[in-house]
């Protein structure tokens, strides 16, 4: 089955099955590096990448539902002006994700800030508490998240 | 690794008629409505069946959502995300909880009611509160000639036997809940339904009083493994006292259930029990404290 779709920005054909999880195809098939997939089968949140903007995890998706759909990974993610919103999140927090979730939490912060604009804590810790991995502790995620609003509030302001 | 592997063939249905039309046509095929379940743990690739799958997801009939006075229907193919941000003002307690407790964020965007109401090797959050609120899906059977819709309470599709496959190769298309006020709703997850099925209990309680009598008294627990448990005898014995309910009453209550349990066709575990027993005490004593409030 061939399959096209936007893998950030630049447009792919895939030749492949259209179960295929779309973790594989972005590992096997293509050259990015930034995921780290683990259990294959959404238990541990390390393969998230955004599907329209969207946070999806990239084991749970199919081969056949990213036709014509953008993906963004976290290579493409950190190549555009938002990314600095969030590093400046973890610069000021003064934490850090680990290597193996980095990519992960990365884009699920970028979408907490991108699907609301003044997000509480509970919106922060339920839409991060889908990757498993506790290099962080919540009150530095919350933090991170806050700054990283806040600078985001500010571009959005310069901008209008 | 993909020596032997065959290629799924994936139709993409965009209306109802087109759906049941191909699923009379192929009634072995995989129904996919959001995938969480059948990607996490029913299906596994590469698979060399080369099975035939049909997209939900495309079909518009199946997204919406719409309220009257008396209940609120929705689409099979409705999120279960978006269950909760259209309806946070009218829904359960009851059925709300179980849905925010689906998953995170991620999940629950992906996950669907129906599909959710699909899975026939698990009982979970969604399927437990739809069933003590008396639920009903409406179901299309392909191979009926007239291809008239059904409907049916959700509890049947839960029997104690499991007699879930009856449904295949039927069609879930919507989700019909009533409106109804409860005085006193509940629900409690014990455990990790889906990472642990063999451990966890799911419990769901809905009850209106008009004091000190319970009108009404209903209860459905999920062993997620063997199937949701509900009892009319139990529910006629809290229902047949007054509140706050004596502790001598709770005790008989917790009595009859954990019998009942032993005596029923699931194979639980003795945590399972323990868990299930101690949690619907919990329950009980909780509708007392909120009736003397």
């Amino acid at each position: 089955m061939k399959i096209s779709c936007k893998i950030n920005g630049k447009t792919t054909v895939f030749n492949t099955y259209a179960d295929k999880p779309l973790v594989l195809l972005l590992v096997e098939d293509s050259e990015l590096t930034s995921l780290s997939p683990g259990c294959g089968k959404g238990s541990c949140g390390n393969c998230v990448v955004l599907l329209d903007n969207h946070p999806v995890l990239a084991c749970m998706v199919p081969a056949f539902k990213i036709r014509d759909k953008e993906i963004t990974t976290y290579e493409g993610y950190a190549k555009t002006r938002f990314y600095n919103d969030v590093a400046r999140g973890y610069e000021e927090a003064g934490v850090k994700p680990c290597s193996y979730c980095m990519a992960s939490k990365t884009l699920l912060i970028e979408s907490v800030i991108h699907e609301n604009s003044a997000p509480e804590v509970d919106d922060i810790l339920d839409m991060l508490s889908i990757n498993k991995c506790s290099c962080i502790d919540e009150k530095d995620l919350v933090k991170i998240v806050e700054t990283a609003v806040k600078y985001r509030r500010r571009r959005r302001v310069r901008r209008s | 690794m993909y020596e032997g592997v065959k290629a799924a063939a994936v139709y993409n249905p965009s209306s109802l008629t087109e759906l049941t039309l191909l699923r009379s046509r192929l009634p072995q095929a995989l129904l996919w409505a959001g995938g969480t379940a059948i990607m996490s743990s029913i299906r596994v690739y590469p698979a060399s069946d080369g099975i035939d799958i049909i997209f939900l997801g495309n079909v518009q009939e199946l997204k919406k959502i719409s309220r009257s006075e008396r209940y609120l229907e929705i689409g099979s193919q409705v999120s279960i995300e978006q269950i909760l941000k259209v309806g946070q003002h009218i829904l359960h307690p009851v059925f709300a909880r179980a849905c925010r407790e689906s998953g995170s964020y991620v999940i629950r965007s992906q996950a669907t009611i129906g599909g959710a109401l699909g899975i026939d090797t698990l009982s979970l959050n969604v399927q437990t509160a739809l069933s003590v609120l008396d639920s009903q899906v409406e179901i299309r059977n392909p191979e009926n000639k007239k291809n008239r819709s059904q409907w049916i309470p959700v509890r049947r599709m839960f029997s104690r036997n499991r007699e879930r496959n009856t449904l295949q190769p039927a069609i879930i298309t919507k989700v019909r809940i009533l409106l109804e006020e409860g005085d006193f709703e509940f629900f409690k997850t014990v455990g990790e339904p889906y990472l642990a099925p063999e451990e966890a209990v799911i419990i769901s309680v809905f009850a209106k009083y008009n004091l000190p009598a319970i009108s009404e008294y209903r209860f459905a627990i999920s062993f997620p493994l063997y199937g949701i448990f509900r009892s009319r005898e139990i529910e006629t014995a809290v229902s047949s006292n007054d509140l706050p309910l004596d502790q001598r009453d709770v005790i008989r209550i917790i009595r009859s259930l954990r019998e009942d349990l032993q005596e029923s066709t699931f194979t639980i575990s003795p945590l399972q029990q323990e868990r299930a027993c101690r949690v619907f005490e919990y329950a009980l004593h909780h509708m007392n404290s909120q009736s003397i409030k």
